[in-house]
């Protein structure tokens, strides 16, 4: 440094000296606090408004603030999830199904301070079923509508404050469940918080009776929500919630490993093992109640004959891609009766791996040379489980073409229904009802009516299935369903592929963590220790 | 100095109205079906029709575009298709947080690179030059996003010295120096690149300043090297070294978009990405909008220094 | 040093075209554990997330890298000098018109230009070239209008006029090589930089899409296991780094050769 005087080395001495005790003041800011979820999300989080929301992520939030007169039990991992009394303390069921007294729990008061009452549970459901309501919404009401609960219901009555009726048009064994879906979500909001804040802004204000309140949210960045201390239950175990929309799945995963989030929902499958390695906690649920599948075009001209569809579904290795992409946090499946419904038989397996079965069959319908087209979403794993279809089926003389797309740009073809030059499409989806088949089943579930976008359509499958959702004998409607998935099995125009396991990682410090057989979570049983 | 300024602002208005056009239209040339995005799956195709009706998308193009340009003249950007929620009031929070990791790269672009740049022009030859010219040579060709990547790796992952992702830590964060902390890994990533460019500058315009003739004669006259640096070259070398600056922190506004995405950085360049995968026009106009009338500022800024730096670029505004 | 980067370019291009040839394995076939490390069995620079070995998907990678680094700046340099030397030989209203027009894509900065043009078409190679070639033009025009209006006034222009040279003989004769040659130095520099951008698209996932390799795609696809699998990770990156550098030095070079008065620096 002799060249320069004005530089002289003291100087520059004191100046690294000066940003090192800077770095070091800054690196050593304490991080944690007690009491806070730090949930990092693998999706965004569409909007708070559970009557015109759709998806899992959103009742996932929800579920956390707002409550129906029923809900599922998560305190409990066993699956099929049972019921509770929620806003409800009791419920009578009429012996003909068509008519639901439910018993309203007193003293409950929305976050607003405004009370619960039957005059509240009316005004909720005005909202999407009498369009001369005030604040009848067109969307909610399409909403209810498409999910089957709409046509169902013939009337809302107020016995007296604490009384509700609701009568149906038809016996459905799955009414209860069908509003405990995330699309849409038959929650409790405030009648006060609909009437100020509007449609438009509702969602911003989400005011319901739950064990957390809102605080605030950033859009696409995180949604904080609080205890509410004047919860009519047992008070929930964190101070905070802090849901952090992290959809890129390294930046989530190096959130997790940093501190920065204390529960990671979707860790990258091939780090698993570390993170129990490391000392993470590491929870799964083979029950729950998502099914990754593909559909199977019978309107493709190549996957026309029945025969060429079943050698596909023998030909896949699902309990390889279990094992060597899932590490283990899987099931194979053999059915589209997922394994959160209670008609799900564990025992029943479609097609066993057998790729010497499936070359068999292929030649037998004389199909050569095929290849097709495999449409699929980009979930940020660089497609790994469409890659394993691929070169299974490359291993029986298909060949494979992988289009990969957006997931809102996917969403839309998929809901379309398939064209004929597209093979497979796939999805992972599921309710905790097995009245799911029939909405990716029936023939009048095809698009634009439903998701049956293979274009599937057997009659005796929808007798079935009609007959099975009638019955008050839910062991009578689980043989049914049964009966009805086999026969859909046979006609192979959907492909299960695996029972996704939902692995969740804590923190060491994250205590009582249920997970449930669910797509979403009650946070309110945690406890952070420090 | 007046007059410059007055036609370089007014040269900036055909050039906005030119760039609102293109904002508008490139959107809507866009591939994709936004009712979905609005309605979610099950929209029937009445509800579909209804709101291409209540958005104006069967309105001609030149009615849309007149409504689209008098809202935002008043500040209204419309609403986001896919958050409900003002794109005002989505955006520009996060387009704050843009400006605060553009800013501190920037800045540390500056100091790093000049100070290669100072070091390599004053030992120009010799072997720490060229160990100096080398590195940000390297720096300079390195993709910022991969760069991101292996510093997580290294200082967040691997020693945890600090945080991998966000501005602020979500509990109990905010402070100065919660942010500091937050900021010093995507700014460095997102700053080297540049840093290399600035160094390169600053040192090729020293080199050239001091075998001017006034700065020979000064030497000879024996003013000592460091004084002449700091004094004489520093003053002649400023407006390269500006320009390359200002245009730095430009790029910088829109590089960011890679440090943000990694570092999941609450700004806008992370918003504009997953508002282009959510094909949310709104919010792709809004900020695109919003990066661009700050690059057409920051652009105007320097010309402007330089030109009361260096009268001799005024005459220049002809040929700009 | 440019010889040594000519020498590099060279040797990396011909590995890359022999790359169906010379590649030890299939770049789409898995042939080892997922995440193989580096040295292990049959995957010299290890295997990638889907098992796939990543010395081969470099030399495939690198065929859609270069192209994405040198096919759009060579369109765009030469619509540029079509754009550039028109203006500024032309001059006038015309010249006020075009230029007028650039200046609004100035306003965006060359990033942003080339995200939202890869994000509003549907992702793909050619995508990310159509993305980088509308982002450059600009520069590069301008460059060339500068150019051409200094070399207009030059006295060889002026002498070959008054020689009564046609305007064409004017232009392709004595205009063209005068301008071609600072602009190429010019195009050479940002061979590097767009390649880096190109890979930064498709790192995004707005630009080449899998299961094609490209180094670009590769940073992205390794970094889900950056942890278990760095090198997935490092190689294409170091890749990318060497290619650009070698680009720069090329463009260095070129200058230098073009213009001795420089080489003093």
């Amino acid at each position: 440094m002799s060249d320069i005087p004005g530089l002289c080395v003291r100087r520059i001495k004191t100046a690294i000296v000066g940003s090192v005790a800077l770095f070091l003041a800054i690196v050593s800011v304490p991080v944690h606090a007690s009491g806070t979820v730090v949930w990092g999300l693998p999706v965004g989080v569409s909007v708070l408004d559970p009557h015109v929301s759709c998806g899992w992520m959103a009742k996932f939030v929800d579920y956390q603030m707002f409550e129906g007169l029923v809900e599922i039990d998560l305190t409990r991992p066993e699956a099929p999830t049972q019921f509770k009394g929620q806003l409800a303390e009791t419920w009578e069921i009429s012996e003909d199904g068509l008519v639901y007294t439910f018993h309203l729990r007193p003293g409950v008061k929305f976050h607003d301070g405004t009370s619960f009452d039957a005059a509240a549970v009316k005004f909720n459901f005005d909202r999407f079923l009498k369009p001369d309501a005030p604040h009848y919404s067109e969307t909610a009401n399409g909403y209810f509508a498409f999910a089957g609960i709409v046509p169902l219901i013939e009337s809302v009555e107020v016995v007296d404050q604490a009384t509700v009726r609701i009568t149906l048009n038809q016996p459905n064994n799955q009414f209860l469940r069908l509003g405990m879906e995330d699309c849409p979500q038959m929650y409790m909001i405030s009648p006060k918080a609909i009437m100020e804040y509007g449609e438009e802004n509702l969602a911003l204000h989400p005011v319901g009776t739950g064990p957390f309140k809102f605080v605030e949210r950033q859009p696409g960045v995180k949604i904080e929500l609080e205890r509410n201390d004047n919860y009519w239950g047992q008070p929930a175990g964190p101070d905070r919630i802090i849901f952090r929309e992290l959809e890129d799945p390294a930046t989530r995963m190096n959130a997790f490993y940093a501190g920065e989030i204390n529960i990671i929902q979707d860790p990258i499958w091939d780090e698993l093992e570390n993170l129990k390695d490391e000392g993470y906690i590491v929870t799964k649920n083979e029950n729950a109640p998502t099914l990754w599948y593909m559909s199977l075009n019978t309107r493709n001209p190549q996957l026309a004959d029945t025969r060429v569809r079943q050698a596909i579904s023998y030909a896949i290795n699902r309990q390889g891609l279990v094992d060597e992409v899932l590490h283990g946090f899987g099931r194979p499946a053999y059915t589209m009766l997922n394994a959160g419904t209670f008609a799900h038989d564990r025992d029943y397996v479609s097609y066993p791996y057998d790729p010497d079965k499936a070359l068999e069959l292929l030649a037998e319908a004389g199909a050569e040379n095929l290849r097709l087209t495999f449409e699929l979403p980009k979930y940020g794993l660089g497609e790994l489980i469409e890659k394993w279809v691929q070169r299974d089926l490359a291993k029986v003389g298909i060949e494979v073409d992988l289009v990969a797309m957006e997931w809102l740009s996917y969403l839309d073809r998929w809901n379309a229904g398939m064209p004929p030059e597209v093979a497979f499409t796939d999805m992972i989806w599921g309710m905790q009802t097995p009245e799911w088949t029939s909405i990716t089943y029936r023939c009048n579930s095809q698009p634009p009516n439903g998701w049956n976008n293979a274009w599937a359509c057997n009659e005796e499958v929808d007798s079935l299935l009609k007959a099975a959702v009638r019955t008050q004998d839910l062991r009578e409607a689980a043989s049914l369903y049964q009966e009805a998935d086999r026969l859909m099995m046979m006609e192979s125009a959907y492909a299960p592929l695996y029972h996704y396991a939902n692995p969740i990682a804590l923190h060491p410090s994250v205590k009582g963590f249920v997970n449930a057989p669910a797509n979403w979570w009650d946070l309110s049983t945690i406890t952070i220790e420090e | 100095m007046g007059l410059y300024v007055l036609m370089r602002l007014i040269s900036v208005v055909p050039v906005l109205l030119g760039v609102s056009i293109l904002v508008f239209l490139l959107m809507h040339l866009a591939p994709g079906d936004v009712t979905s995005t609005l309605l979610g799956p099950m929209a029937s195709p009445d509800a579909r029709a209804a709101i291409r009706e209540r958005l104006g998308l069967d309105l001609s193009l030149f009615t849309q575009y007149w409504t689209w340009l008098t809202l935002v003249l008043q500040g209204d950007l419309g609403v986001s298709w896919v958050h409900r929620h003002e794109v005002a009031d989505l955006v520009l929070p996060k387009f704050f947080n843009t400006v605060i990791l553009a800013s501190a790269a920037a800045l540390i672009a500056y100091l790093v690179g000049f100070f290669a740049g100072f070091v390599a022009a004053s030992r120009a030859y010799s072997l720490s030059d060229r160990i100096l010219m080398g590195v940000m040579l390297i720096l300079g060709n390195t993709p910022l996003y991969w760069l991101g990547l292996i510093l997580v790796f290294l200082f967040a992952l691997t020693w945890r010295w600090l945080p991998a992702t966000g501005m602020v830590s979500v509990v109990d964060g905010g402070g100065v120096l919660d942010v500091l902390r937050h900021l010093i890994l995507p700014a460095t990533a997102s700053a080297l690149p540049s840093a290399a460019l600035v160094a390169r500058v600053t040192r090729a315009s020293y080199l050239e300043i001091l075998n001017q003739n006034y700065i020979r004669a000064a030497r000879s006259r024996g003013v000592p090297r460091g004084l002449i640096l700091r004094k004489h070259a520093l003053r002649n070398a400023a407006p390269a070294i500006l320009t390359v600056g200002g245009m730095e922190l430009g790029y910088l506004l829109g590089g960011v978009v890679f440090t943000e995405v990694i570092f999941a950085w609450p700004g806008a360049g992370n918003q504009l990405y997953s508002s282009i995968v959510g094909r949310d026009i709104p919010t792709v106009q809004g900020i695109v909008l919003l990066i661009a009338l700050a690059f057409v500022l920051i652009n105007l800024i320097v010309d402007v220094v330089n030109a009361y730096v260096d009268p001799r670029t005024r005459t220049a505004l002809s040929g700009y | 040093m440019s010889l040594v980067a000519v020498s590099f370019i060279f040797l990396v291009v011909l590995l890359c075209l022999l790359a169906p040839y010379i590649s030890p394995h299939d770049p789409f076939e898995a042939v080892a554990r997922r995440n193989t490390a580096p040295l292990t069995g049959n995957v010299f620079l290890g295997a990638d997330v889907d098992g796939r070995d990543i010395l081969t998907r470099l030399l495939w990678g690198g065929r859609i890298s270069l192209i994405t680094g040198v096919i759009p700046t060579v369109l765009a340099t030469a619509v540029s000098l079509l754009i550039g030397m028109s203006a500024g030989y032309v001059g006038g209203w015309f010249d006020q018109l075009l230029m007028r027009s650039l200046d609004i894509f100035f306003a965006f900065p060359l990033v942003l230009v080339a995200i939202v043009v890869a994000g509003v078409l549907t992702p793909g190679l050619f995508t990310v070239m159509i993305a980088i070639f509308i982002a450059l033009i600009p520069y590069i025009a301008r460059l060339v209008r500068t150019t051409t209006l200094s070399v207009k006034t030059q006295p060889f222009i002026e002498a070959a006029r008054a020689s009564g040279a046609r305007e064409s003989v004017i232009i392709f004769r004595y205009l063209l090589p005068n301008t071609v040659a600072p602009v190429t130095v010019y195009a050479t520099t940002l061979i590097g930089m767009m390649m880096v951008l190109g890979s930064a698209l498709s790192f995004l996932g707005l630009g080449v899409q899998p299961p094609t390799a490209d180094w670009g795609l590769m940073i992205s696809e390794g970094r889900t296991v950056l942890r278990r699998a760095p090198h997935a990770t490092i190689f294409p990156g170091i890749m990318i780094v060497l290619v650009a550098l070698a680009f720069g030095f090329i463009g260095d070079g070129l200058r230098d050769a073009m213009d001795p008065r420089l080489r003093s620096r």
